[in-house]
């Protein structure tokens, strides 16, 4: 049985206590009524909510979920590109970063605390512009890339600080993009080409 | 006006109210759980969670109240 078919029989038990709980029509006047309202109206909804909120923001974080705006699919096609100068190519193909997981690996903010929120942000204004708004293709980055992300696996990797030796200060510092070097991110298909 | 708020703030109608909010806050989550869209889930995720915090604070109200 999988996640999804929990939660929603979780949501179909939620519902039946709410409509049990209906049933005392407000008269709540006795000890045990009052502590069955409390586990209907409050700990099985609060506990089910917290549950679908942990799932649906896990599912979000998978690349099947990016994948759904339109705007998006030479994106998801530059995953399989055959091409080895392509960075993304070369970590989602070879497992350099979850494959399920490849977009929010490397386009999520992952500072403690307040990265989440941010990506989340980020995240609803993306749905804004793409169902409300005008993505103006190719799809351009709302700041330049962080070195953080690169940085946050490669940083300690021995091979990387040996051959990064001279740069390594200004990589961390942000003052030397990654990008500058490895300048071949995502290989689009040819109409969509000249995206960063 | 008053009245109508006192007698709506009353368990009798609260309690129901609050059931009702929380219903239809699960059935927004289904939604969202179900389709996994994410112009879906932009709508339902909020909107179900506001709802069913709706039936919380009528809950709550109600229950700090009878103390």
């Amino acid at each position: 049985m999988s996640v999804g078919s929990l939660l929603i029989a979780g949501a179909v038990v939620t519902v039946l206590l709410l409509l049990i709980a209906a049933s005392f029509k407000g008269k709540v006047e006795t000890k045990g009524r009052k502590i069955f309202l409390m586990v209907s109206m409050v700990l099985v909804p609060g506990a089910w909510l917290l549950a679908v909120a942990v799932h649906d923001i896990h599912e979000m974080e998978k690349v099947e979920f990016c994948i759904q705006c339109h705007s998006m699919d030479g994106y998801y096609e530059s995953l399989h590109s055959d091409d080895e100068d392509s960075l993304v190519a070369q970590h989602y193909q070879n497992n350099r970063v979850p494959q399920k997981f490849a977009c929010y690996e490397c386009h999520a903010d992952h500072t403690p605390v307040t990265g989440f929120t941010k990506t989340k942000m980020k995240g609803l204004y993306e749905a804004y512009l793409e169902y409300l708004g005008d993505v103006e293709m190719p799809v351009k980055m709302h700041k330049p890339y962080s070195n953080v992300n690169c940085l946050r696996c490669h940083e300690t990797a021995k091979n990387f600080r040996k051959t990064h030796e001279d740069d390594l200060e200004d990589l961390v510092a942000d003052k030397t993009s990654c990008l500058e070097c490895h300048d071949v991110a995502h290989v689009l298909p040819a109409k969509e080409e000249g995206a960063e | 006006m008053k009245e109508k708020i006192a007698q709506f703030l009353e368990p009798e109608k609260l309690i129901p109210c609050g059931i009702f909010l929380e219903i239809v806050g699960v059935a927004f989550l289904s939604i969202g759980l179900f389709t996994q869209l994410p112009w879906v889930m932009v709508i339902t995720m909020p909107a179900g969670m506001g709802l069913i915090a709706l039936g919380v604070l009528a809950w709550a109200y109600n229950f700090f109240k009878s103390l």
